[in-house]
C-alpha cells in the first residue's frame, strides 16, 4: 500500500509503525540516525525496568495507569502482559518493593519518550520538516 | 539464553543505601537522548547529539542535587532549628 508522502494518513501510517517499533518511523522517513538513537535508548530503558522489576511490573490488574504510560512503549507490551495477568487470584511473577517501582518507572517513561518520538516522527511526515521552525526537508 | 529470559522472571535486589540514587542515572541519560534525538536540527551530527546530551545530563543532574540540597535544608531548619 502506498501513502502520498506529506499527507495526514502518510502520518497516522509512521505514527503507527513509530509505536510498533520505537524509531521506525524517523528510519523510514530517512532520519536513520536519529531513529537508530531512539530504537536502542526506548528498548533499551524497557528492557533494563524488565530486568531490575522483573516482567511483573507489567501488571494491567493492579497498576492500571502506569500499564497505560507502558502500552505507549510497543503493543508488544500486550502480549507480555497476557503472562503477567494473575491466574485465579495469584500472580505468576510476583514483584514488589524498590525494584517493582524502579521497574515501573523506567518502563514507564519509556512509554512517554517513545510517545514524544512518535509525536516527532508524525510532525516529520506531515510538514517535511524536523521540528517547528526547522527549514531542512525530511 | 535460558539463563537471560529466567533472569527476566524475578526481581533484582536493590539497596535502600544512598547507592540508590544511582538508578537515576541510566533514566537521565536515555531522556537526554532520545529527546535530543528529536531536537537537534538536520544535518544530523554524532557530535553535537552527544556534546548537547551531556549538557542535558549535566543540567538535570545538577538541579537534582541542587532541589535535594535545597529540601535538606529546609528540613534541618525545620527539624533542628526551630
Amino acid at each position: 500500500m502506498k501513502f502520498p508522502s506529506y499527507s495526514p494518513l502518510f502520518a497516522v501510517f509512521i505514527g503507527a509503525i513509530s509505536w510498533v517499533v520505537p524509531g521506525l518511523g524517523q528510519i523510514v522517513l530517512g532520519h536513520r540516525a536519529r531513529g537508530i538513537v531512539i530504537l536502542v535508548g526506548i528498548c533499551g530503558l524497557f528492557t533494563l525496568g524488565l530486568w531490575i522489576g522483573s516482567i511483573g511490573v507489567i501488571d494491567p490488574v493492579q497498576a492500571v495507569l502506569w500499564y497505560g504510560g507502558q502500552m505507549l512503549a510497543s503493543p508488544v507490551v500486550a502480549l507480555i502482559a497476557d503472562y503477567t495477568r494473575p491466574v485465579t487470584g495469584i500472580w505468576p511473577y510476583p514483584s514488589n518493593g524498590r525494584p517493582y517501582e524502579i521497574g515501573q518507572i523506567y518502563t514507564a517513561i519509556a512509554g512517554a519518550l517513545n510517545l514524544l518520538c512518535i509525536v516527532n516522527a508524525m510532525y516529520i511526515a506531515y510538514t517535511g520538516k524536523q521540528q517547528p521552525g526547522g527549514d531542512e526537508n525530511a | 539464553m535460558l539463563d537471560i529470559l529466567a533472569s527476566f522472571t524475578a526481581p533484582i535486589t536493590v539497596s535502600n543505601g544512598p547507592a540508590m540514587f544511582g538508578w537515576v542515572l541510566p533514566l537521565v541519560i536515555v531522556i537526554a537522548f532520545v529527546y535530543k534525538a528529536t531536537k537537534i536540527p538536520e544535518p544530523f551530527s554524532w557530535y553535537k547529539l552527544i556534546r548537547e546530551s551531556v549538557i542535558l545530563i549535566l543540567t538535570i543532574v545538577v538541579v537534582m542535587a541542587l532541589i535535594a540540597a535545597t529540601l535538606q535544608a529546609i528540613l534541618w531548619l525545620i527539624t533542628v532549628k526551630m
